[in-house]
């Protein structure tokens, strides 16, 4: 089995049962959708959050995502893993969207736009700090080198892996991975404070 | 040490720090790293800053959001369009009553090709068209699927028989508008206008089949009856079996086989939900009625993106808005705007009782139920509605909402909270045999789930 560029997702049902859904999912069996998509959801929201930041719409692009990938199951060979395909989906929905809001809005703001938290101001503890700072590190990528280093380094996906759900080749992978690690360690070297909050030790996020 | 290896050793940062790499590939990775101090630095620097970035994980969606994000998936699905090889089935049409002149068994249709991988749309397929009859803009055709929700419109005349996955059958007679929501498990057969025949067998225990007018649900297990809808009210007849019609009301009439029920003969209370426009009239389709419903769609998403940013007051306002301008155009775009109208009933009733009006979104969750919204919503609405009662330490009537969330979607979403739920509320009713059941209930379907050890406990109470 290879699934070893995928962080471990306790939540998930063991590969050959996700197969099995997918095989009934072909079927048309909705109990199977919803079972892919109870097992699936944690981990795509989390990549097209941390690909768009904490904008209002991560659902719907989420949404979107399931839609997508529900719709070409017939295209889905079965030599990849799921998971793998349906985040190749979704960062191709992400990247979609992102390019028509570029488009329409000509607002840089929003596709910068580091996260404006959602609670009140006694609600920001130190992890939401953190979160804030690290989505804003992200935000300030390119998207190509933002979804190379968000798939590569943060969900742990291998190079190749991520070059095939990015239909990129595995040496221009390498190389947005790179400069979006000269970006940050560039970043930090100016801001030591950035340092400083990620280095606080903190209980949960 | 060239450059180009510098940036193979880069490459391989991931792998090392999280182990991957094989034995010999290490051995290659640590012996640059010694002796390269830029790749050094640099690999202190990233071995402590990963799992930092990876910590800092974004709130993952919670139950509500989940669940609305599943609605969205099923009426993504269905609003695909597309023809597929019917399944392998066969299908009697049985003698009917008074409603369709046939008398005897209309046809049998046989498997047509091999059952290939499609995309998924609804739970049924057109087995017969005659006369004029859309899905929205759509003349609809024989073997084509019926995408859920999507409204079916039928002139003077037009007759169409459906067959479900599940086997069961279905006919109905022009005028009239129809449409399937719910799920192959959930059946939700909503009949605006027109005369609807079904024919019902080999339901599993956990699965429902509902006809839904606006003034009636009626509710089958194994049977063969009629309804009709008008703007008067709807008629059930009854030819085998029994079915139970569900009144606005809350009201239940049971009909047996050869007999008939009438809404508008019988007393029907009003509803308690505050009484919104009646049922448009009859109109054709527009090809505006698409526009409506992603005019409708990104509305809610305003209304959505208010809510979250904690702003009821300003998203109730909109919501009225919003509910205004969609029964104005209700009635040139039959069924497309009801399934936004429920979405706007449901986010109603999540800006209550965000803004704090507990009572009145408790009503607002209910009335969703009453009138029929999609099983997936009425589970979510019951299911929020009772966390209230709850909270608010209305035990008994949390109990009933559990129960009623339990029983609107079995195999929803909110499944297994709901009997949670339900299995809690009636132990702290004092109904220690119900509160058993349930336990027994959960401990059969998630013998591991997170509450089976006090279900568990529950169960062992029971014995002397």
């Amino acid at each position: 089995m290879d699934d070893v560029g995928e962080m471990p997702d306790p939540s998930r049902p063991p590969a050959p049962q996700i197969a099995a859904l997918v095989d009934r999912a072909r079927r048309r069996d909705p109990a199977a959708f919803r079972d892919l998509f109870q097992a699936h959801v944690g981990s795509v929201h989390r990549v097209v959050r941390r690909m768009v930041g904490g904008r209002a719409d991560v659902d719907d692009l989420v949404q979107t995502a399931f839609v997508e990938a529900f719709r070409s199951l017939p295209d889905f060979r079965g030599d990849a893993l799921f998971s793998t395909w349906l985040t190749r989906i979704a960062i191709r929905v992400t990247m979609r969207a992102a390019r028509r809001r570029h488009a329409t809005q000509a607002s840089l703001d929003d596709v910068l736009e580091p996260v404006a938290p959602t609670a009140g101001p006694e609600q920001i503890t130190a992890a939401r700090e953190t979160l804030a700072l690290v989505e804003t590190l992200l935000a300030e990528l390119r998207p190509k080198r933002r979804a190379a280093f968000v798939l590569h380094v943060l969900e742990g996906y291998s190079m190749e892996e991520v070059a095939a759900i990015l239909s990129a080749s595995t040496s221009a992978v390498k190389v947005r991975v790179h400069d979006a690690r000269r970006h940050i360690e560039r970043r930090l070297k100016q801001n030591p404070s950035m340092v400083a909050v990620l280095n606080r030790r903190e209980g949960e996020s | 040490m060239t450059e180009l290896r510098c940036a193979d050793v880069e490459a391989r940062f991931v792998e090392a720090f999280d182990g991957r790499l094989d034995p010999a590939e290490s051995v290659r990775f640590h012996s640059h790293i010694e002796g390269c101090a830029a790749c050094r630095e640099r690999a202190s620097l990233w071995r402590a800053l990963t799992p930092r970035l990876r910590d800092a994980v974004p709130p993952g969606p919670d139950a509500m959001a989940t669940r609305r994000m599943q609605v969205e998936i099923e009426r993504g699905l269905a609003s695909a369009v597309a023809a597929s090889p019917a399944r392998r089935w066969r299908l009697w049409w049985g003698p009917a009553f008074g409603l369709v002149a046939a008398a005897a068994a209309i046809a049998i249709w046989l498997r047509v090709g091999r059952p290939e991988p499609a995309p998924v749309v609804g739970y049924a397929a057109f087995v017969r068209v005659k006369g004029d009859a859309r899905v929205g803009d759509r003349t609809s055709q024989a073997a084509a699927r019926v995408p859920i929700g999507a409204p079916i419109a039928l002139s003077a005349g037009a007759v169409v028989e459906l067959a479900l996955d599940s086997g069961a059958a279905l006919r109905v007679e022009g005028p009239g508008r129809v449409a399937l929501d719910g799920s192959a498990r959930d059946v939700a057969v909503r009949l605006t206008e027109g005369k609807l025949q079904a024919r019902v067998a080999h339901r599993q225990a956990n699965e429902t089949f509902a006809v839904l007018t606006k003034d009636v649900r009626v509710e089958v297990r194994g049977t063969t009856f009629g309804v009709a809808a008008g703007a008067a009210g709807s008629r059930v007849e009854v030819s085998e079996g029994q079915v139970a019609v569900k009144l606005a009301s809350g009201q239940t009439r049971l009909v047996s086989a050869g007999d008939s029920f009438d809404s508008t003969a019988a007393a029907i209370a009003p509803a308690e939900e505050e009484v919104l426009e009646p049922a448009p009239a009859p109109a054709d389709t527009t090809s505006s009625c698409s526009q409506i419903a992603r005019s409708c769609q990104a509305t809610a998403r305003a209304i959505r993106t208010s809510m979250r940013a904690g702003e009821s007051d300003r998203a109730l306002r909109m919501i009225s808005d919003a509910r205004r301008a969609a029964h104005a155009s209700d009635a040139s775009c039959p069924g497309g705007a009801g399934a936004c109208d429920d979405e706007l009933r449901y986010l109603h009733a999540e800006a209550l009782n965000q803004a704090g009006r507990l009572d009145d979104a408790v009503a607002a969750y209910r009335a969703l139920d009453r009138r029929g919204a999609p099983s997936a919503m009425r589970q979510n609405a019951l299911y929020a509605a009772a966390q209230i009662e709850r909270r608010q330490g209305h035990t008994a009537a949390a109990a009933a909402d559990f129960e009623r969330a339990l029983a609107a979607a079995p195999r929803g979403a909110l499944h297994e909270d709901a009997l949670v739920g339900a299995m809690d509320s009636a132990r702290a009713t004092g109904d220690t045999a119900r509160a058993q059941a349930l336990a027994a209930r959960y401990l059969e379907e998630f013998p591991r789930g997170l509450a089976a050890p006090a279900a568990r406990k529950l169960a062992r109470d029971s014995q002397p």
